[in-house]
């Protein structure tokens, strides 16, 4: 799979020593407790409220336009509190999730526009179909491909999927470039 | 363009409203009311009234759509990310889910549950208990209350003063 080049007004775009790229125009509160390991793209009106809770975003995570993390809410001993939240590394959210989830595992993809339910906890390697919604409090197996609403697993991965969304990931973030940079073709 | 009309919110002593979200018009807000930053609330068509211990997530969109009438938000309900609300009236004890919507001019009782994703037509009456699932289909359910929304409120009260400034004391963030 090839990505095509992508290019950024830099104006709009700020780069942390890191790696990280995130648009200006984000709707982020509560930074001192969101830890984003490095080289993500956080795309314009991502909203993560670290306001609510811890959120610890892995490496090479891609959160397009739209999407919104917010830590969950859980009885804990019967006492109400605010769940962390813990995505792992190489995860592509396509537009406008919305995750309410306590765990992503790494090489998770989702969708375009699919809810998380509150508490929810997806592993490694899944796919989540575009739109599905996925009831609260649910955990789901490794590598299963997950769609419906309520979602439920549809069928398998395949073993490969770790390499797929390194390469996918990583290829993405390379080739996200500034506006006047002359990056070569990758022919 | 007119000008605009002068804004009248009244925001009672104990509801929780972020500094980010976006009020215009006539809009009260009752006891306890937690409003995460982000939300919309549109009152320029008629004023808007909501009751206590409600629960407003980010970017949900309450609008008055209709003619000079007030639009009435019971108490105990919970609106969640992205949720649209036209309606002209929501009962008590409702929850609507992420990206639902409910449409101009509808009317929703007590105790209702829209799920994530579904709307609730124009001029629709939802009865007591309902729940909208998929497609528009309407089942209906025990009554049994949402008991999750007290103590969410109560933590998210105690949270949100410390990373957000309440509306129109100090300045927005983020």
């Amino acid at each position: 799979m090839d990505l095509g080049i992508l290019t950024y007004d830099e104006t709009e775009w700020a780069t942390t020593h890191t790696g990280n790229k995130v648009n200006k125009k984000h709707g982020i509160t509560g930074t001192q407790n969101i830890i984003i390991a490095g080289k993500s793209i956080i795309e314009k009106s991502v909203s993560i409220r670290g306001g609510l809770a811890a959120v610890r975003i892995g490496k090479n995570c891609i959160l397009k336009s739209g999407c919104h993390i917010r830590p969950c809410f859980k009885y804990f001993n019967k006492k109400p509190t605010q769940c962390n939240t813990i995505i792992g590394d190489y995860v592509f959210m396509e537009e406008g999730c919305i995750v309410n989830a306590s765990q992503i595992y790494s090489f998770v993809h989702l969708g375009a526009r699919c809810i998380l339910g509150n508490g929810c906890v997806i592993r490694e390697c899944s796919r989540v179909l575009p739109g599905s919604v996925i009831p609260p409090d649910t955990i789901f197996p490794p590598f299963s491909t997950i769609g419906g609403s309520p979602a439920r697993v549809i069928g398998n991965e395949p073993l490969c999927t770790e390499n797929l969304m390194i390469e996918a990931c990583t290829m993405y973030y390379e080739n996200f470039v500034p506006k006047n940079s002359h990056k070569p073709s990758l022919t | 363009m007119t000008a605009e009309p002068e804004n009248k919110i009244q925001i009672a002593e104990s509801a929780v409203v972020c500094a980010e979200a976006q009020i215009s018009g006539e809009v009260s807000i009752g006891d306890g009311c937690v409003i995460h930053p982000f939300a919309i609330f549109d009152a320029k068509n008629g004023p808007i009234i909501i009751g206590n211990n409600c629960l407003f997530e980010e970017y949900c969109v309450i609008r008055n759509c209709g003619d000079g009438e007030p639009m009435i938000i019971g108490d105990e309900n919970a609106f969640h990310v992205e949720s649209e609300c036209f309606a002209k009236y929501v009962g008590n004890r409702n929850l609507i889910g992420c990206r639902a919507r409910l449409d101009r001019a509808c009317f929703v009782a007590d105790d209702c549950h829209i799920t994530p994703q579904c709307h609730v037509a124009s001029r629709q009456t939802l009865e007591q208990n309902a729940v909208v699932v998929e497609n528009g289909v309407i089942r209906y359910h025990e009554g049994n209350k949402n008991q999750i929304l007290n103590g969410q409120l109560e933590v998210l009260r105690n949270l949100l003063p410390n990373y957000h400034h309440k509306y129109g004391k100090g300045k927005k963030t983020g």
